[in-house]
């Protein structure tokens, strides 16, 4: 039988090096790839993940299954720590943000521009979206790769973001907006520009 | 159903998310007669699947070995320093308890040398002078004295024998420094009682005094009633007379 989180908690607090290594085996997946997903650098989600994991082990005893459960928690620390770093890195790499992401193609540098006709493969188009979600603002991103990506329900998300039910469903509509706008641009993505290969494909 | 109901409900129709049935049958029909949101719907459909798409592609996808080998050691050492924290008490915590005793004692010196010389001030200035050039005393009764003075004269006429007396037998009171001065004085030398040298009634109460060392006849002592031997009856003998606040002495003592 799996033991639970509240009991790996426990006993990892006990001192019990398997616990922790155990919890570490079943989350670090999830919370690489949002990291991942949020700055878009593996080195990046690797130290991210590492500093989840530290904060759970210095900070065992503030987590409160009563108020959420493990992972979201674990997603919280996360996101700090992304937020952090794409704050730090914001003068080398201008990602998206809500002053121009109405404007048209503020980052297209940061979505593939290969002719989507030629090269549409799985891979591609896994590329073309990852690009394309890296490229919005983080307020947005983050809710994508949390709903989209993480298939976490609204209230998950919320939890995890630590904002109401109903702002995660605008800003989800919002990004979701943004993103077709952006693979559009791209050719990836819409009607107008898929071919009944690149349907199938994404299907 | 009309346009804008449906982009109420076409993220989550997009995303295979529970919708009801009879909701999604309107929305159907109104994908059938409007190409726009047909072609939104169909968008957003796309983007659902490039993104279930990207996320297959990152599902292997996890933090390097490293990552967890960094972890454990840092579990371990973690460990090892709370296991250390249990087994012997903290130097930091032995040393801040040191120095809070330190402290406190310190703080108490301080008070005391404080009481001390704020009760060397409040002392009369004559006294003070007297202690500072060890001159003898000759200190005055203080008032608080009066009747346990009094009552000590009355029982010493009832009391005749003769027994060695301290200070505290004595007429005097003297303020704590000087009392403390003259317990030290006087336990070098040997002094009788005092013998009230007039009844009790005759004077007015005592309520101020002073001690004077004087040299007086040898009879005295067998006025008093006290014993003498034949050799010392011509010697003169030492004693304190204790003065009223009129003057007149109330009562003596003998020195050896």
């Amino acid at each position: 039988m799996t033991p639970s989180d509240d009991e790996l908690i426990r006993l990892m607090a006990s001192g019990v090096e398997e616990a922790f290594v155990s919890l570490y085996l079943r989350y670090q997946g999830r919370v690489f790839r949002f990291s991942l997903l949020m700055s878009g650098c593996p080195a990046t989600a690797d130290d991210v993940t590492q500093e989840v994991f530290l904060a759970l082990l210095r900070d065992a005893c503030q987590y409160d299954s009563s108020r959420g459960a493990l992972l979201t928690y674990l997603y919280g620390i996360a996101r700090k720590q992304v937020l952090r770093v794409l704050k730090r890195n914001r003068p080398f790499t201008q990602l998206g943000n809500e002053a121009d992401e109405d404007k048209p193609e503020p980052t297209r540098h940061l979505i593939s521009q290969a002719d989507p006709l030629n090269e549409i493969t799985r891979n591609e188009v896994a590329g073309a979206v990852r690009q394309a979600v890296l490229a919005l603002p983080a307020r947005y991103r983050e809710v994508v790769v949390l709903c989209d990506f993480q298939e976490m329900s609204y209230a998950e998300a919320a939890d995890a973001l630590d904002c109401s039910v109903g702002t995660i469903s605008s800003r989800l509509n919002r990004a979701r907006a943004l993103l077709a706008r952006r693979l559009r641009a791209g050719g990836r993505v819409g009607p107008a520009s898929l071919d009944t290969d690149q349907r199938r494909c994404l299907a | 159903m009309k346009c804008h109901e449906f982009e109420a409900i076409i993220i989550s129709m997009a995303r295979r998310q529970l919708v009801e049935a009879a909701v999604r049958e309107t929305a159907g029909a109104h994908l059938d007669r409007c190409v726009r949101c047909a072609d939104a719907f169909e968008e957003q459909q796309a983007i659902t699947a490039g993104i279930r798409v990207a996320a297959e592609s990152l599902a292997s996808q996890g933090a390097s070995p490293r990552v967890e080998e960094t972890l454990r050691r840092a579990f371990r050492e973690r460990a090892w320093r709370l296991s250390e924290r249990r087994i012997t008490p903290q130097p930091a915590e032995n040393g801040r308890w040191s120095r809070r005793v330190i402290g406190a004692a310190a703080a108490a010196i301080l008070l005391l040398a404080l009481l001390a010389g704020a009760n060397w001030l409040k002392s009369p200035p004559a006294s003070r002078k007297q202690e500072a050039t060890n001159l003898p005393a000759t200190p005055s009764v203080s008032a608080p004295g009066r009747k346990q003075d009094s009552q000590a004269l009355a029982g010493r006429r009832r009391d005749q024998n003769q027994k060695t007396a301290s200070n505290s037998a004595g007429p005097r009171r003297l303020s704590k420094r000087r009392g403390v001065r003259q317990k030290a004085e006087n336990a070098n030398e040997v002094a009788t009682r005092f013998y009230p040298l007039v009844e009790e009634g005759e004077m007015a109460p005592l309520e101020s005094g002073v001690i004077v060392r004087v040299e007086a006849p040898a009879s005295i002592l067998i006025s008093l009633g006290l014993p003498i031997t034949a050799e010392s009856i011509n010697r003169p003998v030492q004693a304190d007379l204790l003065l009223g606040q009129d003057g007149l002495a109330r009562a003596i003592r003998f020195l050896p």
